[in-house]
């Protein structure tokens, strides 16, 4: 485990999505069209990750797709690359990730749509061996939660904010670690239907 | 040319079926209520007590078919990873089924909880890995039985989480896994062994699911 780099990103991070969750439904629309039985959404969005047990900071490039059968749920699927860690001598080399479940829209009668959701998913993950080679990659399974809300401005776009807790854990016959992570993606979304 | 296993379990897979198919035509109207029902789900596992003497966290999905009012079916595949006490680790895969009776009279209405015991099959794929250079992977195949106590909470009349307790019994080879010690090096690492004849044992599954209902099979249209 590498030095930790100071972040102080972090927190203005952490601000901006409070705030964007306290005075959200006060920009919202009485027009709830945007938010319909049968819509489809794409977004792709970058996320930060933060692993505390190992105390390394991740960078990914995520995407999601999310279909709603109906205005309170929907089903979606995520993936996540690891473009790299932020923290100076990572022993993560592969963490890339997609999970696949079930989330919670709340009424808010307006084009904020505030989510909760469960999503089990897979990770692919490559440790770095304390010889400085690569370990084997395996595949871990995952257990996540996610919260956060897209905000629909346009008909044809929104803006994506989450927060996601995800625990798992690496077991390779050189490497067992946690990977354990709680993320936070922001990015721009697509309603295709 | 399938081999004989394989055998039996499609011949109990089309007896299962058969069964299913007489029970569903044999009920009364009442009975008959959400019959047909189909839902699919994805779901995350806890496995506890295995000889791991760690939790494994899995994750899957499942399916179900809901076959009268009180009566439903879940097919589940699960793939669970357990740490051998920081000296190894396992990996099981899960393949099975489940009858589920449910204990209220109107299950499974928008807003309210259903609980339901289950019981039912599963076949198990095992590997165990030991960290210490040189010994053998241990793998099985193994059969179980399986029951339990769950509740389902319906968000809506199509969506549902649900979390179940089963205790799983596998009946299959035998895989010895024991920690010893190497006195060269002063350390402990895990040891694995292939035992003969067959081998009992037993875990824990807690499982949270979120499920949708995308429609009926058969029933309302």
């Amino acid at each position: 485990m590498g030095k930790k780099v100071v972040l102080p990103w972090k927190k203005t991070v952490l601000l901006l999505a409070l705030v964007c969750i306290a005075i959200g439904p006060f920009f919202g629309q009485t027009d709830t069209s945007y938010i319909h039985k049968g819509l489809l959404r794409v977004a792709g969005t970058f996320a930060i990750g933060d692993m505390p047990e190992n105390k390394i900071t991740n960078a990914y490039l995520t995407g999601n797709l999310e279909y709603y059968p109906d205005k309170t749920v929907s089903f979606r699927g995520d993936a996540y690359f690891l473009m790299n860690s932020l923290t100076e001598n990572s022993i993560l080399k592969a963490n890339d990730a997609i999970y696949f479940g079930g989330v919670y829209h709340f009424r808010t009668h307006s084009a904020f749509d505030l989510v909760f959701g469960f999503q089990p998913g897979v990770s692919y993950t490559q440790m770095l061996k304390a010889d400085g080679q690569n370990d084997v990659a395996t595949i871990c399974p995952l257990a996540s939660v996610v919260t956060g809300f897209n905000f629909f401005a346009e008909k044809w776009f929104h803006i994506q904010v989450n927060v996601r807790y995800t625990i798992g854990q690496h077991l390779s016959q050189t490497t067992e670690m946690s990977i354990s992570e709680l993320s936070f993606n922001f990015g721009l979304g697509f309603n295709l239907f | 040319m399938l081999k004989p296993c394989w055998k039996i379990y499609r011949s109990f897979l089309v007896l299962v079926f058969v069964l299913l198919f007489g029970y569903s035509k044999g009920q009364t109207r009442r009975d008959s209520i959400g019959s047909g029902q189909f839902s699919f789900g994805m779901r995350n596992t806890l496995s506890a007590f295995t000889d791991a003497q760690s939790l494994g966290l899995g994750s899957g999905a499942e399916v179900r078919i809901r076959l009268a009012k009180q009566i439903n079916t879940e097919w589940f595949g699960d793939y669970i990873s357990t740490n051998v006490q920081n000296l190894g680790y396992r990996r099981d895969a899960h393949i099975g089924w489940s009858v589920l009776f449910y204990l209220n009279k109107d299950p499974l209405l928008a807003g309210k909880l259903s609980a339901y015991v289950l019981a039912g099959h599963c076949f198990d794929y095992t590997q165990v890995y030991s960290d210490w250079p040189g010994v053998p992977v241990g793998e099985r195949w193994s059969s179980a039985v399986q029951g339990g106590l769950g509740i389902h909470y319906n968000l809506t009349r199509r969506f549902d989480v649900s979390l179940l307790s089963q205790y799983m019994v596998h009946f299959g080879t035998n895989i010895i896994t024991s920690i010893d010690y190497d006195e060269a090096s002063k350390q402990n690492y895990l040891s694995i062994t292939k035992g003969s004849g067959l081998s009992q044992e037993g875990h824990l599954l807690t499982t949270l699911s979120v499920n949708y209902m995308l429609g009926y099979l058969w029933g309302k249209k």
